[in-house]
């Protein structure tokens, strides 16, 4: 297999239905506007996904791509994975690991997978040669069976995978998908989308290479990138926390903080005793195996391998444990006991559940049943409180979500639609937004983040604008920051609980943090000035591709892509009234430091900024016409008044 | 100067510099500066994790979070702010 540029995109096409297959060139224009990743999808899905396309039907395409850093030591193999979501709008996720280098290295930049198989299958693909495979001998296996059956089949011990577990399988809502036994993706849908196309997994493996079209200038913007994130040199205090211990030192920062969602969010304060049994150094004591990150990623202790010494579930193996496992199955749910959380969350990844779809939909299930909503008779005979103490009738609930058995068929339902599926007042109870469960970051303290978790396309998901808070606003003067095009008052906007600047800022983030996923980068990795200060991305970018991109261009990709993926759901009906919190973020005070509900007189006049720093809709949220027509996308203005959509001039 | 009971967090490499997560702390320091100080002797190498010598000012990549008694917990700029009894310190 040759060397490729960096800069050539191409797409696998394969119908699932009729088995054939065609790879083509995507526009060499659309690098230029939509980088690739993230980018590229927006574009493919708006054009390629016709508008109420069912979701679990044929028409519904799920596209894998990665982008033109890719393969380099700076894409850290992030890549994208994307579809229309069975809530209707778009479904979008990062996935970290190996695969996106190695797609790339066997010729293929995006993969699109149409129509349905009418039996289980796999897509194999070797350099130049791509085939389906029968797949029944895989159906019905966990992932981690489904790895090693591969591995076995496919001996080459660098083919990577992609695959979905008996989630995916099932339709259960929110499955993700997974590679590596633990990095998942996907969580607005993407499992259950490959699932309802028979698609158990796809393997790919790549001998090719690519190349940079200025290797010395390419090297210097690198460098540049480099010294923002290395212990020595990075002006950011997460850089030594999180490069060496990881993402769960967060719980017992915030438990004490009024920052940790405890028994539903309930409570935002957990016992710090608690906090310290799961904390990232008690992993790290007891738990660690391995430190694994991902490809060329310079944090190696990011990501980490793990196994449970002994007890009752001795030898049980994962990864990754997170800054969200700690919240959903620790806090939330009000389970201090390290093995059991870890035991849980490696119970998901087995079954291709989404940890937060299980995690807040329990502690949704434990709060109806403290109230009296949800009896044993519903449960199964599980009594279901907080901190429970059948721990293995909840591991035992966890399969039944997976296989939609039992009291677990409700749940896979994800807390929006058991919820009204229950009634009973059982809604208030419920931490979604566009019917996806929420993530870990509290947002009655930080209301950024509410805002960002209200309007985002794909529902609750930080990639979109991690991380929320100040590396340190002050690294830059001012007059730096205004010719970097950002007219912000940084010290308002970063004040957490000040609605004040929270539209300009998550509108600055949303750009910037779409433009890294797009390239594609990782988002953990914005640190130091690297989310303020673009031009080592743009850099790289440059130096890669060879093109000559203006900075301002540059960044306009990530606009063009927010606005793409808002016109998605725009024309599938999505408006003004689905970009709002939860109803117990709206209406409940947090009960420490007086941190108060997203009442209205603090939500809207965020909301409305929000969209204004937008170009959008004060009244619907729909994009301007004159706003897609400076961004170049007429077109996108004209497809929607085609559809009926009413687009403000 | 009367002596003020803190609580005191260590996160990620504090802990392994300080040997422990958390502790309770009888001081007699009149500001964080001075408590850093104080737990430099217990915790040789504590001072330099934190505080960057040519400037006296807190380093670039490290944080320290205080939580005055009762109040919302806020990232601490000024090392030479008075220290309350009563409050919560976490070194990150
Ligand atoms: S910071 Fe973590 S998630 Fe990001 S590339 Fe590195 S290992 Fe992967």
């Amino acid at each position: 297999m040759r060397t490729r540029a960096a800069a050539e995109q191409t797409i696998l096409r394969v119908n699932l239905s009729n088995g054939t297959m065609r790879r083509e060139p995507l526009p060499a224009e659309w690098t230029r506007q939509y980088l690739g990743a993230r980018g590229m999808h927006s574009r493919l899905l708006f054009n390629e996904i016709p508008p109420h396309a069912d979701p679990l039907g044929e028409e519904n395409i799920l596209y894998f791509g990665a982008g033109p850093l890719d393969g380099l030591p700076v894409g850290n193999g992030r890549m994208s994975v994307a579809c229309k979501s069975p809530r209707g709008t778009v479904a979008e996720g990062s996935f970290g690991g190996f695969f996106g280098p190695e797609m790339r290295r066997a010729g293929v930049d995006y993969i699109a997978l149409h129509g349905k198989a009418d039996r289980p299958v796999y897509l194999y693909i070797c350099d130049e040669h791509a085939e389906l495979r029968d797949a029944s001998h895989l159906w019905g296996l966990t992932t981690d069976q489904t790895d090693d059956a591969l591995r076995r089949e496919l001996p080459d011990a660098d083919v990577q995978l992609r695959y979905i577990g008996p989630a995916g399988e099932n339709g259960v809502h929110a499955s993700v998908i997974l590679g590596n036994r633990n990095n998942s993706g996907g969580r607005a849908g993407c499992g259950e989308v490959m699932g309802s196309k028979k698609l158990k997994a796809i393997a790919v493996r790549g001998t090719g290479g690519i190349g940079v079209a200025d290797y010395p200038a390419f090297v210097q913007a690198y460098q540049t990138y480099r010294q923002r994130l290395d212990l020595a040199t990075s002006r950011d205090a997460w850089t030594p926390v999180w490069s060496t211990y990881g993402a769960p030192v967060l719980a017992r920062l915030f438990a004490e903080q009024g920052n940790l969602m405890t028994r539903n969010a309930q409570q935002m304060h957990w016992e710090s005793d608690k906090a310290v049994r799961i904390s990232a150094e008690a992993y790290l004591d007891r738990y660690v195996t391995k430190a694994k990150a991902c490809f060329s990623c310079p944090w190696p202790a990011c990501q980490k391998l793990h196994t449970i010494p002994d007890g009752e579930y001795a030898g049980w193996q994962g990864g990754n444990y997170w800054a969200g496992q700690p919240v959903v199955f620790g806090s939330l749910l009000d389970i201090d006991d390290l093995d059991f959380v870890l035991a849980l969350s490696i119970l998901c990844n087995r079954y291709g559940l989404d940890i937060f779809h299980v995690g807040f939909t329990l502690a949704w299930a434990m709060e109806c049943y403290e109230k009296g909503i949800l009896t044993r008779a519903d449960t199964d005979g599980l009594e279901l409180t907080f901190g429970c103490r059948d721990r293995q009738g909840l591991l035992e609930l966890v399969r039944k979500i997976a296989l939609r058995q039992g009291f677990g068929a409700l749940l896979a339902l994800g807390c929006s639609r058991a919820a009204r599926q229950v009634g009973k007042g059982s809604e208030r109870f419920c931490l979604a937004v566009k019917d996806q469960e929420l993530e870990a970051i509290a947002q009655r303290s930080f209301y950024m983040v509410a805002l960002g978790v209200a309007v985002s396309e794909v529902g609750p998901d930080h990639t979109r604008w991690y991380p929320p808070y100040p590396c340190n606003p002050n690294l830059l003067p001012p007059e730096e920051l205004a010719a970097l095009g950002i007219h912000l008052d940084l010290k308002k906007a970063f004040e957490g609980r000040n609605p004040e600047e929270k539209g300009k800022l998550l509108r600055w983030f949303s750009i910037s943090r779409a433009v890294v996923e797009s390239l594609p980068g990782c988002v953990f990795l914005v640190r130091d000035t690297l989310g303020l200060d673009m031009r080592p991305w743009w850099q790289m970018f440059r130096a890669a591709t060879g093109m000559e991109v203006d900075y301002f261009e540059f960044l306009k990709a990530g606009e063009r892509v927010i606005n793409l993926e808002r016109a998605f759901n725009v024309r599938e009906g999505f408006r003004r009234a689905d970009d709002h919190p939860p109803y117990r973020m709206a209406n409940e005070d947090v009960p420490v430091f007086g941190f108060r509900r997203l009442s209205p007189d603090i939500f809207d006049p965020m909301l409305d900024e929000y969209y204004d720093a937008m170009g959008w809709s004060l009244t619907t949220s729909i994009p301007r016409a004159q706003t897609l027509q400076a961004l170049g996308l007429a077109d996108v203005a004209a497809a929607l008044q085609a559809c009926g959509v009413e687009v403000e001039a | 100067m009367s002596a003020k009971t803190l609580t005191l967090r260590y996160v990620a490499h504090f802990s392994t510099i300080s040997g422990c997560l958390e502790e309770v702390y009888t001081t007699r320091a009149a500001s964080v500066r001075q408590l850093i100080d104080a737990l430099d002797q217990r915790y040789p190498g504590f001072a330099a994790a934190l505080v960057d010598p040519a400037s006296g000012r807190l380093r670039l990549n490290a944080a320290v979070y205080l939580n005055p008694p009762a109040q919302p917990p806020l990232s601490l700029l000024d090392l030479d702010r008075p220290l309350e009894d009563g409050a919560k310190l976490t070194f990150w």
